[in-house]
């Protein structure tokens, strides 16, 4: 009998909640949403940017040439001064259902071709990044995108009509 | 008797979790806020540009927030856009025409938050008297930086520009911070989705 007693103070204490648990998900919970959202967050793009109005003439080689004209086209001009298109016109429109400017706006030949130009890290070839002023910023970026890939960490901006 | 009486002792003795749990809860979310007020003052108006391989901005001390808005085009796709663009822009708008606290954003190009905290819209009129501005904010920036104790090096320009904007803008406030003495300059980007 005194054993039957004792098995029902037992039941009795039982339906008491296990909170330790439910907390246990709830951080889980919470630091799942907080990295979550943290992967969407800002980031930063650094290039170096030597005073873009005093391109300075010092050195003797002549520079290379990335222009971008207002209709946001990408050229690429190089010593001798042949020109070449490297990325197509475009009006940065949104596709519905797009939250940013995520369509590719692939400036992959312009990556290869400044690859192939060899540059030492030590010594660079001088480079020039001609924007109109009417061009977006996001094609600028887009270049500078393709810069960084390239392993280029210095250009000179500047600002002026393109044709 | 004396045996019930300890029963109930036991019983007692088992720690109360709820209290903890919500000092854990308020740590944690006091944590987060200070986390994300260290980071820079973001202006929601601003579409992001994106950009292959950004970094982290791991420490935002130091930084000179410059907004570059493209008014022109909110307002455009405000009434020309889709539904869903439509909707966006004119949140934007709305955002825009709150925190600078004027209902004619068509001149509204350069967004700055000045030491005291207070928002100030910069105009474009023409490229010298653009550029004079901007540099007088960025010198007054950083003469404000300089007299804490952040290091002189960390001092940099941080470029929120919009994706949209004309590249003259953007160029304006580069301009400026190399005449200010800020040869530092970061831009502002989110990582390109493939």
């Amino acid at each position: 009998m005194a054993r039957h007693k004792q098995i029902q103070t037992e039941e009795q204490e039982d339906p008491d909640m296990e909170i330790s648990s439910m907390i246990d998900c709830c951080f889980l919970l919470l630091i799942y949403f907080l990295v979550a959202t943290s992967l969407v967050s800002e980031k930063k793009f650094d290039m170096a940017l030597p005073a873009g109005q005093a391109s300075s003439s010092s050195s003797d080689s002549k520079p290379f040439n990335i222009k971008i004209t207002s209709e946001n086209a990408v050229y690429y001009e190089d010593q001798s001064g042949k020109k070449f298109n490297m990325g197509p016109a475009t009006d940065f429109k949104l596709k519905p259902g797009q939250q940013g400017y995520y369509e590719e706006r692939d400036l992959s030949e312009l990556v290869a071709r400044l690859k192939s130009l060899n540059n030492d890290p030590n010594n660079p070839k001088p480079l020039i990044l001609t924007a109109d002023p009417g061009s977006k910023h996001q094609r600028v970026m887009d270049v500078m995108s393709a810069l960084t890939q390239a392993d280029i960490k210095a250009v000179a901006v500047k600002c002026e009509a393109v044709n | 008797m004396g045996k019930k009486e300890r029963k109930q002792e036991e019983s007692e003795c088992k720690p109360n979790m709820s209290p903890m749990i919500d000092c854990c809860f308020l740590l944690l979310i006091f944590f987060v806020v200070n986390a994300t007020a260290l980071t820079v003052s973001k202006d929601p108006s601003v579409t992001m540009p994106q950009a292959t391989k950004p970094t982290d901005l791991e420490d935002a001390k130091g930084c000179i927030v410059i907004n570059v808005f493209a008014p022109d085009k909110m307002m455009e796709l405000s009434k020309s856009g889709s539904d869903q663009e439509k909707r966006g822009e004119e949140a934007r708008i709305k955002k825009l025409q709150e925190s600078y606290k004027t209902a004619d954003i068509s001149r509204i190009h350069y967004g700055v938050k000045t030491g005291k905290g207070e928002m100030q819209a910069i105009t474009d009129e023409g490229a010298s008297a653009t550029i004079k501005k901007l540099e007088e904010f960025i010198k007054a920036e950083k003469k404000g930086l300089e007299s804490t104790k952040i290091d002189p090096a960390q001092i940099r320009v941080y470029i929120r520009a919009d994706a949209r904007a004309d590249w003259r803008r953007t160029y304006y406030v580069i301009t400026a911070a190399n005449n200010a003495g800020v040869p530092d300059i970061v831009f502002g980007s989110l990582p390109a989705k493939k």
